[in-house]
């Protein structure tokens, strides 16, 4: 079974998304920037589904220390927040992000749609 | 000493008149001595009144002068306590530079914003003492002050300048030269220190950006987990509940689209919106809108018309931006529309491209047609169809064609229909 990981400060977010994935996928929910690097690296997850706004270390960040580490550089990230397009998608995809999604556009079933797109089942 | 021969002519002169005084006595009509003399006494008494009415006349016409040359100094001492009340408790600051750029003079109120002594900056030039930042051309205050006038000149500008403590404050200035003979001989700015209000609106701003993303992330928990349970996920729902869930789905739906446009707003406002300028076909683009907005037309009965585009129109745009622009429009077009036709067109000009929505709608009352595209503006009549507007939508569209240099414009008629009309330049 494929793995994913979510990162996301919110419990609430973290438990939706799980819910749709789970029975496809093994699911790894991780509530901050410097688990989720830790994690990446132990874990090597198929897919990193990934917000930005967190305490500690912000998503972009972890994202450029994923994409700097040759352990976790090719693990594909999908930038999952709610930041607007223009305010991050550019500076998101030239750090390596497969995708941009915001939140509150995208409903659960939308997320395991295009997980399956990303990464097949 | 005489010379000789003046003498002789002068002998010669005299002569003359005691021959010519003995012969006019000798020849004199003396029994009519009376009579000429009578005449000489009314030509004297006729030479004194008209020398008396001209000296009264000159008289009159010198107090006259006089008043008025009093009238004229009391005009410009009045001018010059008037300017010097303005100048000295003005609380805009008031630079004079001479044609060297020079500081001449500097208000009080000057004194107050830059907290620089009068005494120690005159005779300094100006661009060094109070570093002003660069226009938007990048020209200085104190250039532009002596820039001949041109219809790009803008009466005001912003920028920033520096304090004598070294801080940066935002200023409005306006500025002109003064001319004197027909030279410039100095040159005026008014300065407005306006960075407190700045910071105000910025705070402002911040507080809607900020307000707007803290929304969405409960909105897309409820958003999410109302998709779960009408999905059945989490165990059956009945037919009651089901509409009760689409219910709230609507409202959250509506929801997060105000969240949005609040949040497009701030960062409009803000300038962090950057434009992503494609080359854009306008036959492929009417497609895309009609695709977006052809449900909802058909729900409310009316039919999304496109008129042929030819498929070599070609903008440079943001496509995502103008289907926004454009999308919001349309909505409003089908929103305020109960049957008929809502027209999208567009027309190749030189330079330009015409795009316009046309709807055969309720029109808007000629007195409400300027306040159309205010933010949170919205019409009587619009607001009686549908009162959960926003009065953002034809603002957005506004703001964003604005951005590609484009203008929009309304045509109107009560009760027969509106149409939207946007230029944009072609590149």
């Amino acid at each position: 079974m494929k793995k994913i990981m979510i990162v996301d400060d919110e419990e609430a977010i973290l438990e939706m998304y799980k819910l749709v994935l789970v029975n496809n996928y093994q699911v790894l929910t991780v509530a901050n920037g410097e688990t989720a690097l830790e994690t990446a690296l132990k874990e090597q997850p198929n897919l990193i589904y990934l917000d930005i706004i967190m305490p500690k270390l912000n998503g972009l960040d972890v994202l450029k220390k994923l994409k700097e580490r040759s352990e976790t550089a090719d693990i594909p990230v999908v930038m999952l927040t709610n930041l607007p397009q223009d305010a991050s998608a550019d500076k998101a995809k030239s750090l390596g992000a497969i995708d941009y999604l915001v939140k509150v556009e995208n409903e659960p079933a939308q997320i395991a749609q295009k997980t399956e797109g990303y990464i097949g089942k | 000493m005489k010379k000789p021969n003046q003498f002789f002519w002068e002998s010669i002169t005299w002569i003359v008149i005691i021959v010519l005084t003995i012969y006019v006595i000798l020849a004199f009509p003396w029994y009519k001595a009376q009579e000429i003399l009578q005449y000489i006494m009314i030509a004297l008494g006729v030479a004194a009144v008209v020398w008396y009415l001209k000296s009264r006349r000159l008289v009159i016409e010198t107090e006259k002068k006089s008043q008025d040359i009093l009238a004229k100094k009391r005009e410009i001492e009045r001018q010059h306590k008037t300017i010097d009340l303005i100048f000295n408790n003005s609380t805009d600051g008031i630079l004079i530079i001479d044609t060297d750029q020079k500081i001449v003079n500097f208000s009080p109120g000057m004194e107050k914003i830059t907290g620089f002594n009068k005494n120690d900056v005159i005779g300094l030039p100006a661009q060094s003492t109070l570093k002003f930042s660069g226009n938007a051309d990048n020209s200085l205050l104190p250039d532009l002050v002596f820039m001949p006038p041109n219809i790009n000149k803008k009466p005001i500008v912003k920028n920033s300048m520096v304090t004598k403590e070294g801080r940066a404050i935002s200023i409005e200035a306006s500025y002109s030269s003064i001319k004197g003979n027909g030279n410039v001989n100095y040159g005026l700015a008014i300065i407005r220190d306006v960075t407190y209000e700045e910071e105000l609106v910025r705070r402002d701003k911040e507080f809607i950006a900020l307000t707007s993303h803290q929304l969405n992330t409960p909105l897309s928990i409820v958003r999410g987990y109302l998709s779960l349970l009408k999905s059945g996920k989490v165990g059956p729902i009945n037919q009651q509940q089901n509409k009760y869930l689409d219910t709230i789905h609507q409202s959250i739906v509506k929801t997060i689209s105000l969240t949005n446009n609040l949040l497009s707003i701030s960062r409009i406002e803000q300038d962090k919106v950057k434009l992503e300028k494609v080359d854009l076909n306008l036959s492929d683009f009417f497609d895309k809108i009609k695709s977006e907005y052809e449900a909802i037309a058909t729900d409310k009965n009316v039919i999304l018309e496109l008129l042929p585009v030819d498929n070599n129109l070609i903008i440079y745009a943001d496509e995502d931006k103008l289907d926004q622009a454009i999308g919001n429009l349309v909505d409003n077009a089908i929103k305020y529309s109960n049957k008929g036709k809502v027209t999208l067109k567009a027309e190749s000009n030189s330079d330009s491209v015409t795009i316009s929505v046309s709807d055969a709608g309720m029109g808007i009352d000629p007195d409400e047609l300027d306040k159309i595209g205010q933010k949170f503006y919205r019409s009587q009549d619009a607001i009686n169809i549908d009162n959960k507007g926003t009065g953002l939508g034809v603002f957005i569209a506004k703001t964003i064609v604005e951005k590609h240099d484009g203008t929009i414009s309304i045509k109107s008629t009560k009760g027969k229909g509106t149409t939207f009309i946007i230029t944009l330049p072609k590149s």
